[in-house]
């Protein structure tokens, strides 16, 4: 009985060994990242690692204070950081969620973390007259 | 300065009045809207709203028509609020209501939305609190954490709210609406908070008859509370002491 | 009387035939549950036929029902353990079970009717404690662990003498629990025909019958498919019981009633749920109820003029 258990539990070692040999050698240079697309705008530097860490902490304290307390800004906004992230498709026009395309949807697809956001709130930086609008509010404060 | 000044009686002022009558202009032509933009813009970005200001409406119904929708389909325009082929499940932030007293045969016709109460009952029933009261008066619904469970909408005695349930394309950017979540008026609060009025509002003021008016209601200046404190007006249901921030005139 | 009873506990018999049908058969019902949940949540509530106007529907009267019946099961063993009938001891073991099943039951219609029932977390996390549907969460969440504990001190023999007090802990919850659940409904202002405070004492009189019924039924069930005769003296005593508790039930909805009607205010109300009248002034329409929007006027509301059709209310009484 002992002999057989060793014999199974030796034989699946060596499936999940030659598994682990056959993926990380499919790729030569490592684990395959994710293309992330670049934003429209420079913005300061270390935007990127704080985002890459926090920004789902972000977002989370932020639409609290913008939705209980009212605090908008540029730095409350999804609009802004969607209208920065855009995108554009084959029509030159942003993509929205759908498309794989999309900004978030390049880490997100890749980490199979599914993002609940854009069920909600539009994933398209606003029409141009909303778009004129919104920079002028950010240009106004 | 020892500059003996009784030698310039006979200074050229033309020049001087002239400057001073265009200052005067610009000043009267920038003044008036100097002040509307300060006391509209409600607050500045990065500050929270307090409860100084109540936001509130006054609704004349003598001048609604029967008939006349402009504010429904302002309101449906501007948040983004399509049909969905079922009209009893149609989302309705805004809506008509015909109203007859079968004592006298009294008809009118006023706007019904979502009344702002000081003391909502949706907001007392919401089990994980996405129904709140925002400091400033306004009631709404935090689509983060509402889970759906339409108990506001069964505590709400106006029928102000609708829930959602299909998935939604293409919302406005300034309205977020999804699936499976409550919605109702928001008193256009995008709008409010950058100094605007609600799309009923301006609607109902462009094209209709001006029933709608909206301001502030503790402020003594404002010309809705000018307007409460002169001509009487009565909140619907008044009875169940929510006190509404929603006025009607004429009924 | 010194003589002490001695329970005797049985296996049921083993019949590989009743049993893969019993087990095919709630297979069975629970796929059907699993294909009606997928397609509500893939199509809209409106398939369960709400609406605008119709907010809680059939789900909400399954789980509702289901949730009260699920603290009048318990009963049974409070009665025994609680009150000390000897002849409810042997059927506690059951009563509680059958506790817990209902209230899962009841809870999954529930939790799936949710607009969006992915939010449970944020539901378990996030709570509105002036809402007597937060309390509820804790009460259902509670009871789960009461009732565990309790069948676990009826289970282990030397845990035997304190199911007494773990039951008087279950009968105190449970109470709590019903009247939380019918304070969902009680606490409505907004609805002419709810907002009553006899609503907490209607659902416990309705848990009592309501439970009863059903673990009556389980039981007959039970013992006729083990073949296991229960006797005349219990069978007489639980249907007796049952009929206390259902007529309990009939003098509370009859005080609520006579309530209403007394009040003018409610007349146009009680018209419509006791013999569905609807306004004689209006074209076309189904019943929908719709509470009044003004106190002093009796409105009549003939037309909506957007897209949410038409909208009855029923004539007051003049």
């Amino acid at each position: 009985m002992i002999k057989m258990r060793l014999g199974v539990f030796s034989i699946l070692g060596l499936l999940f060994l030659s598994l682990a040999v056959m993926t990380s050698s499919a790729q030569a240079d490592g684990v395959p990242t994710p293309q992330i697309p670049k934003a429209l705008q420079k913005t300061e530097k270390g935007h990127a690692e704080l985002m890459r860490r926090n920004h789902m902490d972000l977002m989370l304290h932020k639409r609290d204070k913008t939705v209980h307390e009212g605090i908008r800004g540029k730095q409350y906004s999804l609009k802004a950081c969607v209208s920065c992230h855009a995108v554009p498709g084959p029509d030159k026009q942003p993509v929205s969620i759908k498309s794989p395309k999309h900004f978030c949807r390049a880490c997100h697809d890749y980490a199979a973390v599914s993002v609940d956001c854009f069920q909600c709130h539009s994933s398209k930086p606003p029409s141009s007259a909303g778009l004129v609008n919104l920079l002028e509010g950010f240009l106004k404060r | 300065m020892n500059i003996d000044t009784e030698n310039r009686e006979s200074t050229n002022t033309a020049r001087r009045n002239f400057l001073a009558g265009i200052a005067g202009m610009a000043g009267v032509s920038i003044a008036s809207g100097v002040t509307l933009f300060s006391f509209a813009e409600a607050k500045e970005a990065g500050e929270a709203v307090t409860s100084k200001v109540r936001w509130g409406m006054l609704i004349d119904t003598n001048k609604c028509e029967d008939g006349c929708t402009k504010c429904v389909s302002a309101c449906n325009k501007e948040n983004g609020i399509g049909t969905t082929g079922r009209a009893e499940t149609d989302p309705q932030w805004i809506r008509k209501v015909q109203l007859r007293d079968p004592k006298t045969g009294n008809q009118t016709s006023l706007p019904m939305m979502c009344q702002h109460c000081a003391e909502p009952p949706c907001v007392d029933v919401c089990p994980t609190g996405a129904s709140f009261k925002r400091a400033d008066g306004i009631v709404l619904v935090d689509k983060h954490s509402c889970i759906g469970c339409r108990y506001c909408m069964m505590a709400c005695p106006y029928k102000a709210r609708s829930f959602v349930h299909e998935a939604l394309e293409d919302q406005k950017s300034h309205a977020p609406r999804g699936k499976g979540t409550v919605e109702s008026c928001t008193l256009c609060v995008h709008r409010i908070d950058k100094g605007g009025i609600p799309a009923c509002v301006e609607a109902c003021a462009d094209e209709a008859g001006g029933a709608m008016l909206f301001g502030d209601l503790n402020d003594p200046k404002s010309e809705i509370a000018k307007r409460v404190a002169k001509y009487a007006s009565r909140q619907i249901r008044a009875d169940l002491g929510l006190n509404p921030g929603v006025r009607y005139q004429g009924i | 009387m010194a003589t002490a009873t001695k329970t005797i506990y049985r296996e049921l018999k083993n019949d590989p035939l009743k049993y893969y049908l019993a087990v095919g058969l709630t297979g069975l019902i629970a796929l059907i549950a699993a294909a009606a949940a997928y397609y509500m949540e893939t199509n809209g509530h409106h398939v369960t036929g709400m609406n605008n106007q119709i907010v809680w529907g059939m789900p909400h009267v399954f789980a509702v029902f289901l949730i009260v019946a699920a603290s009048g099961a318990l009963n049974v063993a409070s009665i025994g353990s609680v009150f000390g009938k000897t002849a409810y001891k042997p059927l506690a073991r059951l009563s509680g079970l059958l506790a817990i099943a209902l209230l899962a039951g009841g809870l999954a219609v529930l939790v799936l009717d949710l607009g969006r029932p992915d939010r449970l977390i944020v539901a378990m996390t996030k709570y509105n404690f002036k809402s007597i549907f937060a309390w509820n969460i804790y009460l259902y969440t509670g009871f789960f662990a009461i009732v565990g504990v309790y069948l676990w001190m009826m289970l282990e023999k030397r845990m035997n003498r304190y199911s007494s007090a773990v039951g008087v802990v279950a009968f105190v919850w449970r109470l709590a629990l019903t009247t939380g659940t019918g304070s969902i409904f009680g606490f409505l202002v907004a609805r002419q025909s709810y907002d009553a405070a006899v609503f907490a004492p209607l659902f416990i009189a309705m848990s009592f019958s309501f439970g009863l019924a059903i673990f009556i039924l389980v039981l007959a069930i039970a013992s006729r498919a083990d073949d296991r005769p229960l006797g005349d003296f219990i069978v007489g005593k639980l249907a007796k019981l049952l009929g206390v508790f259902v007529a309990a039930v009939l003098y509370f909805v009859i005080v609520q009633h006579l309530t209403n009607l007394y009040a003018t205010e409610h007349h146009g109300v009680e018209r419509f749920i006791l013999l569905k009248v609807v306004s004689s002034r209006v074209s076309s329409g189904s019943d929908r109820l719709f509470s009044a929007v003004s106190y002093r006027w009796s409105f009549c509301f003939t037309r909506r003029l957007t897209r949410r059709g038409h909208i009855f209310m029923p004539q007051p009484v003049s």
